[in-house]
């Protein structure tokens, strides 16, 4: 009698210990779910924020870039250089994109129509490297830049706002 | 009978503290999980070029001086100033024009954006009660979660442009 109320009471401390231990363990679960949520989106931004610093690169390359041409020099595009770059086969694979696209946000007057040589600049997209297939694309702010004539028939630049998308080559 | 009574009594008053001790443990945590993201506020690479992209923008607005076509960041100086273009036209209402252009064609364009705030305020007061405010732009919704950025115009001005972009 005395031996199965031992047994017993040896049963009921093995099960609270289960409990106990199930319980800890659940709540190290959640903390762990969270910090690793955490660490996720961390991780995303990280990666958007690279992203982004490889289009400023790009932007500020001597293809794209203002230089001392126009006032500004950062994340500047001189569209007239831009233009000029469409359709050499040579920089299709130069920068090791997938695609890249220079797009007009304002003011948009053609409803994305296609830039060429022939209707530059009343145009709003240029897509100078484009590969078939589906890809990650990432944007940038940045001014796009040219020389235009005034009334007088003088020059001067006329910057407007425009977006960068890059699609880059996945490594590995 | 007694006795068996009273260690049964005694083993419930023991669970029973357990419990309370553990739905403490609960609560606290609860309170901690909960209290953390109350808001969230991201400095962003995307929207600190935009509005650098943005100043840069060239106006069809002509200065007094006719020294050529004024960017947004030359309207802001020449609207606190108070000066009109050349064609008479206001710099402020430019201004207020292009601004509202470009925020609205960028950012109301994205599907995952619920609202926007642009703040043009010009004054070294942190707190901006007595600042001058020069521009407000706002559109949708203001929501916990915002990227946002800020900058002063050139090196000599106080003039601090504030864009919150909500999601």
């Amino acid at each position: 009698m005395k031996n199965k109320k031992a047994q017993l009471k040896i049963q009921q401390m093995a099960f609270m210990l289960i409990a106990v231990t199930l319980f800890f363990v659940l709540v190290g679960l959640m903390i762990l779910t969270i910090y690793m949520g955490g660490l996720k989106d961390t991780a995303n931004i990280l990666e958007e924020e690279k992203a982004i610093q490889l289009i400023s690169k790009l932007a500020n390359s001597p293809e794209f870039s203002c230089g001392d041409v126009f006032s500004r020099t950062t994340n500047c595009i001189d569209m007239d250089k831009a233009v000029a770059i469409k359709g050499v086969k040579d920089y299709n694979d130069f920068w090791e994109v997938n695609g890249l696209t220079i797009k007009r946000i304002y003011p948009q007057e053609t409803g994305n129509k296609e830039c060429t040589l022939a209707n530059y600049p009343g145009c709003d997209k240029l897509t100078i490297v484009e590969k078939s297939g589906s890809f990650i694309e990432y944007s940038n702010f940045v001014s796009l830049c040219r020389k235009e004539l005034d009334v007088n028939q003088e020059k001067y630049d006329k910057c407007e706002l425009g977006i960068i998308l890059v699609s880059p080559k996945e490594k590995g | 009978m007694k006795t068996k009574n009273k260690k049964g009594q005694e083993e419930m008053v023991g669970f029973a503290l357990i419990v309370i001790v553990v739905a403490v443990i609960l609560l606290i945590f609860l309170g901690f999980m909960i209290k953390k993201p109350v808001q969230r506020e991201i400095e962003s690479t995307e929207v600190a070029n935009f509005l650098d992209s943005s100043l840069q923008f060239t106006s069809d607005c002509r200065d007094l001086g006719n020294k050529g076509y004024l960017t947004v960041s030359d309207l802001i100086i020449e609207c606190r100033e108070q000066q009109p273009c050349l064609d008479e036209r206001d710099t402020c209402n430019v201004l207020e024009e292009i601004l509202k252009g470009v925020m609205d064609n960028t950012w109301n364009t994205k599907n995952n954006v619920k609202g926007y705030k642009l703040e043009i305020i010009s004054g070294l007061d942190k707190e901006k009660e007595n600042n001058e405010k020069l521009l407000l732009i706002e559109s949708g919704n203001q929501t916990k979660n915002s990227q946002g950025t800020s900058q002063t115009l050139g090196k000599d001005t106080d003039i601090n442009i504030y864009i919150k972009v909500y999601y």
